[in-house]
């Protein structure tokens, strides 16, 4: 097929189909509803790395783990979660560091006793 | 030279249309699968990057496929026996090629994007490689040239695979008829394939025929009662193109740099299976088979379980 017709096919059909989800509402982020919830989605995750504790926000929730902590975001309709390798206050709340290249860092918006809470939970692990 | 057409290239309206028709299977019906905006415009921006890649990198391959073609004695012609036979004996190396993606890293680095989706839709199937010229794993198609299938039908029948392959990327069909889930990969098969559970890891590498699986038993039927969950073990956290195309590579080269191993362990940090490490501080797939066994001993000798 000539690129003049394979490319317009190509860019309109991704286009077509972005735009066709957005509008019919399959944008929509999960949202973080309760400790229960959480505590399934990091399970999903890390079935053999059962919290301690947690703190969530509709949108993101810090895991307390025996050795560490961990995140769990979102990813869309879904969650994703990674063990926390840095947490450091920023504007607005958080910014949590997770080194590895498939996991990039992420603005935590936060209340400011949230984010408090949330980094003297993880200076007195770090201290 | 034989002429045979760019297949997937044509395909692609259909691709498109078939996308469309899924979504709005699943959005009316509200059920048969999900959709996800960010998600699917990935997976359609890597199927996008994958042509583009064929356009600037596939005369590599072809240079190595026609240089065999060239010192071969055999020429098997063009008839349509033949193209049929290849297209048998490509999916038998499509089987390997997607093997052996699984069990080392190095191939796993290129496959891993089509995996990295929790979702399982149409769109899945285009979330494809960016960098599988540099797999070298064209030489798996070394002696189909050498027993003198020529090169431009390898490329033709590996295409038609390709598309094949298309239509099971789906959530909206159960299952086909029982004779053709015996024969033929179909929708069950291959979500068990693109699972995460346990049981489903390393599993169903076919392309065309199930019947591979089933011959070097790697084979796992879908379980009413363990639904596949998409996605990797360690799911990614972006939907951008190029970390989901070149993580893994990345993963690889900081691993393999590190300081105070041995040359030992950076060859199998780039060749071993996925997750292996030196202080087995990582789980590959038996590991984590293992652990789920020792939690749940009941599962021991179920469908993915065989093994001791």
């Amino acid at each position: 097929m000539p690129l003049t017709i394979l490319l317009p096919i190509v860019v309109l059909g991704i286009a077509g189909i972005a735009i066709l989800l957005h509008l019919t509402g399959h944008s929509a982020p999960v949202i973080l509803r309760d400790a229960a919830q959480v505590r399934r989605e990091w399970a999903r995750h890390f079935p053999a790395d059962p919290p301690d504790a947690v703190w969530w926000t509709p949108e993101v929730a810090l895991v307390r783990l025996s050795d560490g902590f961990g995140l769990l975001g979102r990813m869309g309709a879904d969650t994703v979660a990674h063990r926390l390798a840095r947490l450091e206050p920023a504007p607005g709340g958080l910014r949590a560091g997770f080194a590895d290249f498939a996991f990039p860092d992420r603005h935590l918006t936060l209340s400011d006793s949230q984010r408090d809470e949330w980094l003297a939970q993880w200076r007195n692990r770090h201290a | 030279m034989p002429d045979y057409p760019a297949v997937v290239d044509w395909a692609v309206p259909v691709f498109v249309l078939a996308i469309l028709m899924e979504f709005a299977w699943i959005h009316l019906r509200r059920r048969g699968g999900r959709y996800e905006t960010r998600d699917a415009l990935t997976s359609l921006l890597m199927g996008a990057g994958n042509v583009a890649e064929g356009i600037l990198l596939g005369f590599v391959g072809w240079w190595v496929l026609m240089a065999l073609w060239r010192i071969t004695p055999l020429d098997l012609g063009t008839s349509w026996a033949v193209v049929a036979l290849c297209f048998v004996l490509d999916d038998l190396r499509y089987y390997w090629v997607h093997r052996i993606g699984h069990r080392s890293r190095w191939v796993w680095a290129s496959h891993v994007n089509h995996h990295s989706s929790q979702h399982y839709n149409l769109t899945t199937a285009l979330r494809q490689t960016w960098t599988g010229t540099i797999t070298f794993m064209v030489i798996l198609r070394a002696p189909l040239v050498l027993l003198g299938f020529h090169p431009a039908m390898i490329v033709f029948v590996g295409g038609l695979n390709l598309i094949y392959q298309f239509w099971i990327h789906t959530e909206a069909i159960g299952r086909m008829p029982r004779w053709f889930e015996a024969v033929m990969n179909t929708p069950s098969h291959h979500r068990v394939h693109h699972g995460r559970n346990p049981r489903y890891l390393d599993s169903n590498y076919a392309g065309v025929f199930i019947i591979w699986d089933k011959l070097f038993g790697t084979f796992v039927p879908e379980l009413d009662d363990d639904k596949p969950e998409y996605g990797l073990v360690h799911n990614i956290g972006t939907f951008n193109p190029l970390r989901v195309a070149f993580h893994e590579w990345v993963g690889i080269l900081r691993d393999v740099s590190r300081r105070g191993i041995t040359m030992r362990h950076r060859l199998y940090y780039a060749f071993a299976q996925p997750g292996w490490s030196h202080d087995d501080s990582r789980e590959d797939s038996a590991a984590i088979k293992r652990r789920y066994l020792a939690a749940h001993p009941e599962q021991r000798g179920t469908p993915g379980f065989d093994e001791p």
